[in-house]
């Protein structure tokens, strides 16, 4: 069967049924950055993109399978953001690169 | 001693019953430790392996399907409970290849996540098998959320697309067995979208269990490489290449786009290197559309007759010209 579908918004309330982590748990990833609300001044009216549902539970899975301390947890997302960024910015430069060098032929 | 022989048989029983089918899982060679290893020792050869493989942290192809593997011995091994039961079987096994003169260690098959999978759920059933983030199995609990890949060419992303999607969706059927279920669906891809993006379509994960809602699917757009033209942020860059005397005298080549061709001027005295910017040409962006950078790569005949090398002599002689002249000033 198909169906068409399309992608969502969702406000905080939304977002604390989707993930099994506390309120101040979750506050603490929006106060240190790591979710940003598209809009809104506070948690009644802040609108997330949908893909922070998959943000948290990343962050549930790493606070689980690698046991580390929620407190920690801005720092590892942090750093893992600045990872992914980094790898994509290699691919790109190496990608640009390989458009400009040319191996020798022996 | 009743369970020591229970437990043996049930191992005798696990091995006759799965045969060539199901090998037993040496969980003590997944984490690297000896079988007599405390419980420090398998708790950090666990985590050491988890920062290598979890597919939250790792690049690595195949890290998920390892992580599995590292983390269902690890559920084993560090509950003294299960510890204890799998040892038992173990030493059975050892004892049944010893009388039956097969060498240890000689199951002669590969090991998959899924045999992994099996092993656990049948040594420990499907009621003790072990939650991970990957794996849903617990009563009245939402599904499971799914992510798959989506490759979209960069033409794609000019404007909203609709695509088919297949995918597999795992659940437990009424009997509590693992079972995959195929999955069609139509998805809109809106106009814009980046490398590395996630599109979340709700409810459309794996079913819930016990009237629980269903999972979310993660749509992860992968642009794919276009054979010209490389992305940054939401513009787009080409390599022209160019003639020594285009560069030199100017030129107008026709360049592509993404939805047609352009004339672009190449001014004389250009430079490899140089970029050049055209308005507008670029992906969609939210505030507005990018531009297309064409990126000037001056390049030389692969070979040069006579006549021609002799001009490229005459040239050098009038032109006076030093590349490397900013060596002599360091």
């Amino acid at each position: 069967m198909m169906s068409t579908v399309t992608h969502v918004h969702i406000n905080f309330a939304e977002l604390r049924q989707c993930v099994s982590i506390s309120e101040d748990q979750l506050l603490q990833l929006v106060t240190e950055g790591i979710l940003n609300p598209r809009t809104g001044q506070g948690p009644e009216e802040w609108e997330f993109d949908s893909t922070s549902v998959s943000l948290v539970h990343k962050a549930e899975r790493i606070c689980h399978d690698l046991a580390v301390d929620w407190s920690d947890m801005p720092l590892v997302l942090g750093l893992l953001e600045e990872v992914q960024q980094l790898r994509a910015e290699n691919t790109y430069l190496r990608q640009r690169l390989g458009r400009f060098l040319q191996d020798e032929q022996s | 001693m009743l369970e020591v022989i229970s437990c043996q048989m049930q191992a005798a029983c696990l091995i006759e019953k799965n045969g060539p089918l199901m090998d037993f899982k040496d969980y003590y060679a997944t984490l690297g430790v000896q079988p007599d290893a405390d419980d420090k020792t398998i708790k950090t050869a666990y985590r050491k392996l988890a920062r290598q493989y979890h597919p939250d942290v790792s690049s690595l192809a195949g890290a998920e399907e390892k992580f599995k593997e590292v983390a269902e011995a690890y559920e084993v091994l560090h509950s003294v409970e299960k510890r204890a039961e799998y040892d038992e079987l173990r030493q059975a096994r050892q004892q049944r290849q010893h009388y039956s003169g097969a060498p240890p260690g000689a199951s002669g098959s590969r090991e998959t996540n899924q045999d992994f999978a099996d092993f656990f759920e049948s040594m420990f059933g499907s009621a003790g098998a072990r939650q991970t983030p990957f794996d849903d199995n617990r009563f009245a609990q939402k599904g499971r959320d799914v992510e798959i890949e989506m490759p979209v060419f960069l033409e794609e992303t000019l404007e909203n697309t609709s695509k088919p999607v297949e995918f597999m969706l795992p659940y437990r059927d009424e009997q509590g067995r693992m079972q995959e279920l195929k999955k069609s669906l139509k998805v809109k891809i809106p106009a814009g979208v980046r490398d590395g993006e996630r599109i979340r379509l709700k409810g459309q994960g794996a079913p819930g269990s016990g009237n629980a809602a269903n999972g979310d699917l993660y749509l992860h757009i992968r642009l794919v490489p276009h054979p010209l033209f490389d992305v940054e942020g939401h513009n787009l860059v080409i390599t022209v290449p160019l003639a020594p005397w285009e560069a030199a005298l100017g030129t107008k080549v026709t360049i592509p786009t993404l939805v047609g061709k352009i004339q672009l001027t190449i001014r004389p005295d250009s430079q490899s290197g140089q970029r050049l910017r055209i308005k507008g040409k670029g992906l969609v962006g939210k505030s507005g559309p990018g531009d297309l950078f064409a990126v000037l790569k001056v390049v030389m005949p692969r070979q040069t007759d006579e006549a021609t090398r002799k001009l490229w002599a005459q040239l050098a002689d009038k032109a006076g010209f030093d590349p490397r002249a900013e060596w002599s000033q360091a």
